[in-house]
């Protein structure tokens, strides 16, 4: 087992360094320089552009650059923002728990939500509920979620003013020093009445939006994985046995059913950070993935590179994990390679 | 866990309940939807509009402007006398000022020379201790050529500053008011460095301001609170002031419809009608101190010839972008000054909207159709323009009818800055956006010096008759008399025709109903002293 | 008994060819055929844009500008879904819009499916270092999120609708290589394979005829799906100002550029989301049916 673990971890190690290299040389062609982008119509003068790029490096060779940035992070230095002069790490991390909150509430929701209805739908299938669902699946798998995201806001946050329009929480009546970065958890420390329920309200329609494609998706694979469990011949020997359907479904074929859906839940770990760059424009949500565009337009180098290096890294390790999960579930895998 | 959680919560919702009556009553919070975040707290290091109102309610400069107009009115500095050379001034400074405190840092005494010295060396000598920390981009020092005007600035006694220049200079005082001059406090940079933190300095600012700094995340809000010690005459009337960082306009003005917040920035020109009619909603507006232009490179033919960019003028419906585009936002421009700015010439006549003169001209000049020209549009929306990108399909859809087709092109925004100076578009569209109020600041913009490969000058346009006015004008003191010479341009710049003046923004700012004693600034801040909330 | 069972067997139907056993098995899914059916007509509005659509997409009607479809107060029966900004006729647009969204998905699918043919081949059927190389640097796309990879790649090429394309055929290469790769490696293993080989066949020729042809269901199918993830992924970089530029009417930059009127006139910007959700609607359940056809195994279950 660790031996098989090792030998994936040692496989990623040449995937980071050439995404280190790959983004760091990708970054510096994009046309235009840091300095450049901040002066706006007034410009510059020759004289301290030339300067600034000196401090910031950008007038040494490309394969200087590199080393020096390597040599950097080898001690843990992911560099400076041009923009904010602020650590990038300090920044990537204050700025993370919100992604995180708002794709593990979205993965919650996908889940609870797409489990149930697919299970039902397998079960009942050919019921109207199934039909519904799957059209409904084939919708929200289909969703420009820019889009979706405009129309829910338009229609019940303004229309119907069911839910805040943007934000994390209640700025008016809920002040609170953040400590975990993760506002429901900060608002349940903070001991101020209702707190928990503002940051859940502000929570629910980016979740909503962000956990579509991925309802979507799990709803589908949990119907088809079921539909395969449920013909199988241990689930019509339990059936024939006389157990009741409900034991049939929820613990022999559910169980079975779900190996499928949890790698799929694996594999969307990046369809959610690509989400979140969209979601968290729309709702004004305070993540990386806005982060990360607003660096490319400012062409904030340092920002740019240790943002993808670091989000690239996440989404290494957790497929790395859901492999060594796999494997620890489907022994067959393991021992196959 | 989640149990616990709900348990809690659901008491919460009934206490606050409970509790909502006597917050309301016992803080004042006005929430500030604001589009970005600021790069740091300290004005010096920044340029961008956002940064230096997320920085102003914290901080005092020696002179200030008076809330809502551009009269320089003493800040810290209580007066100010000028040698006879006007080459010395001897700043009396005010006492009694204290700074704000924060977590870690007790200021020990009051604000006096040091602390002046402290803010204007720390841009200006390299061998200063602060003058490398975070990044040391002293911009607008540099633009405003403090290095070259300021030969001393010495302190005479705890309470009397001198600063001597190298030259006259008038605008001085209001230089001096700007965000980039505001007073920091030197105990607190000792502090710092002690502690071994200097880079806090731009990250926990400590002024004077009628606010103090409470806290930042970044994306999402800055927490003041007010500043029970403010030496000024208009204090804090809230207690607690918010920027809630919103950069989606959309957002900002449903939140603000919603009550999430109490002022707003940059509303969208498409929203203005549906402010209007919202009744709990104000709304405020003025002009803009700037102008939106095409500008066309006289260096490249056939703009060369006076009677194509003449022809420009008339082929573009100005009207129709002005309606379509700036959606009532704005005003035709038919100078590159606003009609606010002194010298204003109103009996130069635009162009008229004329198709048919405008084929005439160019036969006129030879020209043979299809002409393949290109129209650069900016990527970015300004201040001065709401939406480059519709501009340009407008202007091409006109220049369509005269058989000119205009390739829309347009590149990352520095990088366009820098090819338009260059001179590598034929022709493009920019603007400006005054900082001062005098109108050589916006007249230099068609000088032959800016017209070098690098200038500003975005037509390359060099006209001596021009030209010669210009020089003129900013070495005369008399006003009136410079005012009858920039008249005289702007009758010269509109025959010859080197750019086609596009609009002037009108600015506006909503706001809910209850708020009350808002001012305007000429300067586009948005400052909240003085502000009260019914 | 066998010979009688074999006497009896001209009485049966003759086996339907692969073709029309194909369209047997679609049909039965309404799903599919309705897909089918909206985007043929899609499609065909597509190619024929210059006959079917009332004007041009570029002509300003500027007496006539951010109409509301004609059914809604103040509309115009001269613009049935009303105009933009500009007095654009929005019809038009969505048509014209169409022929660019389609080209794109279409465009991108072919790219990523031909590369990650050649590819996914040349990485099962050389082994080794070639096959670890090509592997990694899929690896190496899969671990940036598609569309900050999308944007990154748009960023340096600079905005334009080809390099829309390029931006995203590279976000979906893995896909199709690491699919490729899979089933080949599948099929190298049969008997059939082992017999060409003994037989002679050359390795191109076993690469392309007699190896490719039995990888294609699953290839197909997920063609099918990568025209409309394109489509989705071209939209959204479309709608962040990085896509195709004016005045051309691609889907997502007209949201992009209306959006602003979202509040004042939301017509403008529900249409041409719509008309991205139906078309991508309409691929997805093709290719739902696509699959439940190719794929025997999916149908019985």
């Amino acid at each position: 087992m660790i031996k098989f673990l090792l030998k994936r971890a040692a496989l990623t190690l040449p995937t980071f360094f050439a995404l280190m290299f790959v983004t760091f040389v990708a970054i510096r062609m994009v046309p235009g320089d840091p300095v450049e982008v901040r002066t706006g119509e007034r410009g510059i003068s020759p004289e301290r552009l030339a300067q600034f790029r000196h401090e910031l490096g950008l007038d040494q060779p490309i394969w200087k650059q590199f080393a020096d940035y390597v040599w950097q992070l080898l001690h843990g230095d992911f560099g400076t923002s041009v923009v904010t002069n602020e650590k990038v790490l300090t920044e990537f991390f204050a700025l993370f728990p919100a992604t995180l909150e708002l794709s593990a509430a979205a993965m919650l929701f996908a889940v609870l939500l797409g489990v149930p209805a697919g299970v039902i739908a397998a079960v009942k299938r050919g019921s109207w509920f199934d039909h519904t669902l799957m059209g409904a699946a084939v919708t929200g798998f289909s969703m420009p979620i820019f889009w979706w995201g405009l129309l829910l806001i338009m229609l019940v946050s303004e229309r119907w003013g069911l839910t805040p329009v943007s934000g994390r929480i209640d700025l008016i009546n809920y002040y609170f020093e953040p400590v975990t970065g993760f506002m429901l958890i900060d608002a349940l420390k903070s001991d101020q009445p209702g707190a928990f329920w503002s940051a859940l309200h502000h929570l629910i329609l980016p979740m909503i939006v962000l956990g579509t494609v991925p309802l979507a998706v799990i709803a589908r694979m949990t119907r088809s994985s079921m539909l395969e469990v449920l013909s199988e011949d241990y689930v019509r020997t339990a059936k024939a046995k006389g157990l009741s359907p409900f034991r049939v479904i929820g613990y022999h074929a559910l169980r079975n059913a779900l190996i499928p859906v949890v790698t799929i839940v694996g594999l969307q770990v990046g369809t959610l950070l690509a989400g979140a760059v969209l979601t968290e424009t729309i709702f004004s949500w305070p993540g990386v993935g806005k982060w990360l565009i607003e660096a490319i337009g400012r062409r904030d180098y340092p920002a740019l590179q240790g943002g993808i290096l670091l989000i690239s890294s996440m989404v290494i390790v957790v497929n790395l994990i859901i492999d060594v999960l796999y494997g620890a579930i489907n022994p067959r895998i393991r021992h196959g390679r | 866990m989640t149990r616990y959680a709900t348990a809690k919560g659901l008491l919460g919702l009934g206490l606050a309940a409970l509790l909502m009556g006597s917050t309301a009553v016992s803080a004042k919070t006005l929430v500030y939807c604001s589009e970005g975040s600021p790069e740091n707290f300290t004005p010096a290091l920044n340029t961008t509009g956002t940064s230096f109102d997320a920085a102003r309610p914290v901080y005092n400069q020696l002179t200030e402007f008076a809330r809502g107009s551009t009269t320089v009115v003493p800040g810290l500095a209580e007066s100010w006398t000028f040698s006879d050379d006007a080459k010395v001034i001897t700043f009396k400074l005010r006492k009694g000022v204290k700074f704000h405190a924060t977590k870690d840092f007790k200021p020990s005494r009051d604000f006096n020379a040091d602390d002046v010295l402290f803010s204007f060396n720390r841009q200006w000598k390299e061998d200063h201790p602060f003058f490398k920390v975070s990044g040391g981009k002293y911009d607008y020092f540099n633009d405003m050529d403090m290095p070259k005007l300021l030969k001393t600035i010495e302190k005479k006694d705890d309470y009397t500053v001198v600063m001597t220049l190298n030259e006259p200079n008038a605008p001085i005082l209001a230089n001096l008011a700007m965000d980039f001059a505001s007073i920091h406090s030197q105990e607190y940079a000792d502090f710092l460095v002690k502690q071994g933190k200097p880079e806090l300095m731009d990250q926990i600012p400590v002024g004077t301001g009628p606010f103090s700094f409470v806290a930042y995340q970044k994306d999402a809000v800055i927490r003041f609170k007010a500043n029970k010690d403010y030496f000024g005459q208009e204090k804090a009337l809230i207690d607690d002031l918010v920027f809630a960082i919103t950069p989606d306009p959309t957002a900002r003005l449903a939140k603000l419809r919603k009550g999430e917040c109490h002022h707003m920035a940059y509303p969208r020109p498409a929203d203005l009608e549906e402010i209007k009619k919202d009744a709990a909603l104000q709304m405020m507006q003025q002009p803009g101190l700037n102008i939106a232009y095409w500008s066309f490179n006289v260096t490249k033919p056939p703009f060369d010839k006076k009677e194509v960019r003449q022809a420009m003028n008339m082929a573009v419906d100005k009207a129709a972008i002005i309606r379509d585009v700036y959606l009532g936002a704005g005003a035709p421009a038919k100078n590159l000054i606003p009609p606010t700015i002194w010298s204003y010439n109103d009996t130069v006549k635009d162009y008229p909207f004329d198709q048919a003169k405008a084929k005439e001209l160019l036969e006129k000049a030879g020209v043979k159709t299809p002409l393949e020209i290109d129209l650069w549009y900016m990527p970015v929306q300004r201040p001065y323009n709401p939406n480059g990108k519709r501009i340009a399909e407008m202007m091409q859809s006109d220049l369509a009818k005269l058989g000119i087709n205009a390739k829309l092109v347009t590149y990352e925004w520095g990088e366009y800055r820098k090819r338009m100076q260059q001179g590598e578009h034929i022709t493009g569209q920019l603007g400006w956006t005054g900082d001062n109020g005098d109108p050589d600041n916006f007249f230099f913009l068609r000088g032959c010096s800016a017209a070098r490969p690098g200038g500003q000058n975005l037509s390359k346009w060099c006209n001596k008759e021009f030209d010669d006015r210009l020089k003129k004008a900013a070495a005369m003191s008399d006003n009136k008399e410079r005012a009858k010479l920039y008249e005289e341009m702007q009758l010269i710049q509109k025959e010859d025709a080197p750019d086609m003046t596009i609009a002037h923004s009108i600015v506006y700012e909503p706001m809910r109903k209850e708020v009350t004693g808002y001012k305007m600034s000429p300067f586009n801040r948005h400052e909240f002293y003085g502000v009260d909330m019914k | 008994m066998a010979v009688d069972a074999l006497a009896a067997q001209p009485a049966q139907p003759v086996p339907p060819g692969p073709l029309r056993a194909f369209w047997a098995s679609f049909s039965e899914n309404k799903g599919a055929v309705g897909g089918l059916v909206v985007l043929v007509i899609i499609a065909l509005m597509a190619i024929f844009a210059d006959v079917v659509s009332p004007y041009s997409p570029f002509e300003q009607f500027r007496d006539f500008t951010k109409l509301p479809p004609a059914w809604e107060d103040g509309g115009n029966w001269k613009f049935v879904l009303g105009t933009d900004a500009l007095g654009r006729d929005t019809l038009t647009r969505l048509i014209y819009g169409a022929r660019i969204s389609l080209f794109i998905g279409v465009a991108v699918m072919a790219t990523s499916v031909i590369v990650g043919v050649l590819l996914g081949l040349a990485a099962s059927f050389l082994g080794g270092i070639v096959d670890t190389v090509i592997m990694r640097v899929m690896d190496l796309i899969l671990s940036v999120p598609g569309l900050v990879l999308a944007i990154l790649v748009v960023a340096v090429l600079g905005p334009s609708l080809t390099n829309t394309i390029v931006a995203v055929a590279i976000v979906y290469l893995p896909s199709y290589v690491r699919l490729v790769r899979a089933s080949a490696l599948g099929e190298l293993g049969k008997d059939y394979v082992t017999a060409s080989r003994v037989a002679g066949v050359g390795t191109m020729r076993l690469m392309f005829v007699t190896i490719l042809p039995n990888c294609l269901a699953p290839l197909i199918v997920q063609a099918a799906l990568g025209v409309s993830n394109a489509i989705l992924e071209a939209a959204a970089l479309g709608f962040l100002g990085l896509g195709a530029q004016p005045p051309t009417p691609e889907w997502g930059s007209m949201l992009a550029d209306s959006r602003e009127f979202i509040r004042s006139n939301p017509w403008i910007v529900t249409l041409p989301g719509l008309a991205i959700l139906v078309t991508v609607v309409a691929i997805n359940l093709m290719g739902d049916g696509l699959r439940d056809a190719l794929d025997p195994k999916l149908k019985r279950s």
